[in-house]
């Protein structure tokens, strides 16, 4: 619902520019704004002939073997009919917990370990959730160690959340080593907030 | 008595030694990773995975090379395992052709082929830490996936 009063106020921004200038084209994308205010991305729309990049929100490009399709605007209308259904059955967004451990154990923080009964709560009131349990680590230290130790302590909030009766078969337990850092820092640098294990409910 | 009891297990370890060789030469048949979960349905939604096509509803787990389908007045909703999302609206049909997420040994890719209909894409992990291995193929044109939210329609041929 969010997402079409969204692309609404897109439309109106917009110039009254249609593309291919008559019939609204069949084939098409549409560039939307980040969600929850997060900065646009951008698409890169290829074919034999070349590539373009939409990287403005509320920007579209016909999906055609043709090399002159330059990028123009959807009209409100057209949008609605041809994504409401669509719009509508979007999943929610997944939800992340980060938890933290005590310096070189596999004790949570006393902060981490309250946050416990909320990640019970929202896997509770979830429709058909699934859990990923991820290990992250800092870069000091090897990548292969770094990636066993995350996966140590992701291990342990597994524990944590069979016993509070969580299904097992709901749960992904993986490692992201030092790959997918919550600060990006150099190789080789101690950074206690990227030593996480995130618990993300989808 | 004896040849035929002998014949049977000469049957079965051949059975056998065909399924082991088949599952080695499809990785993929034989791994069977989960790569994504339906979140939302309704109406009529199928999956086609290796040929064989089952009714999908929420929690269901979806693989590497299966194929979506919507049906009239139908949708569904796919959360990945890199927190991606897709929506399709009626009369759609996606196929996923290639799915790797792991980080830790740096391996990603996400290429699914739009064959008709309504989507709608958020984009999740992948894009964002490999984002020249995100793509939807068209049968006109492909999509690269850099970020964020995109809508993308293919009416059939």
């Amino acid at each position: 619902m969010r997402w079409i009063i969204r692309i609404r106020t897109l439309a109106l921004l917009a110039v009254a520019m249609v593309l291919g200038a008559c019939a609204t084209p069949t084939n098409y994308i549409v560039l939307l704004d980040g969600e929850d205010g997060k900065p646009t991305g951008a698409v890169v729309v290829s074919n034999e002939q070349g590539a373009r990049t939409l990287d403005s929100a509320g920007q579209a490009v016909e999906l055609t073997d043709s090399p002159d399709v330059a990028p123009g605007t959807i009209d409100d209308a057209t949008i609605e009919r041809d994504f409401a259904q669509a719009l509508e059955a979007a999943p929610l967004k997944p939800r992340s917990f980060l938890l933290y451990f005590e310096f070189g154990g596999s004790e949570l923080t006393e902060e981490s370990r309250q946050l416990i009964p909320e990640i019970l709560a929202e896997i509770r009131q979830r429709p058909a959730p699934n859990i990923g349990v991820i290990g992250h680590t800092d870069t000091a230290g090897g990548a292969e160690l770094n990636s066993r130790l995350a996966l140590g302590r992701a291990q342990k909030v597994l524990s944590l959340l069979l016993f509070a009766g969580v299904d097992e078969s709901l749960i992904d337990v993986s490692s992201h080593g030092e790959n997918n850092p919550l600060i990006n820092t150099g190789d080789g640098v101690d950074e206690p907030r990227n030593r996480r294990v995130e618990v993300v409910i989808r | 008595m004896m040849s035929k009891c002998r014949l049977a297990t000469n049957k079965v370890t051949a059975i056998g030694s065909i399924v082991l060789a088949a599952m080695l030469t499809f990785p993929a048949f034989a791994a069977a990773e989960v790569i994504g979960h339906i979140k939302t349905t309704k109406g009529d939604v199928v999956v086609v995975s290796h040929g064989l096509k089952r009714a999908v509803q929420p929690g269901d787990k979806l693989r590497v090379s299966d194929t979506v389908q919507t049906g009239d007045n139908s949708s569904v909703g796919i959360t990945f395992r890199d927190d991606s999302r897709t929506a399709l609206g009626p009369n759609s049909k996606m196929q996923m052709k290639e799915f790797a997420f792991e980080p830790a040994e740096n391996q990603y890719s996400f290429v699914s082929k739009m064959f008709k209909g309504s989507m709608v894409f958020v984009s999740g992990l992948i894009a964002k830490l490999a984002p020249d291995t995100a793509r939807v193929e068209t049968t006109t044109a492909t999509v690269g996936i850099r970020g964020t939210r995109f809508l993308l329609r293919v009416e059939e041929e």
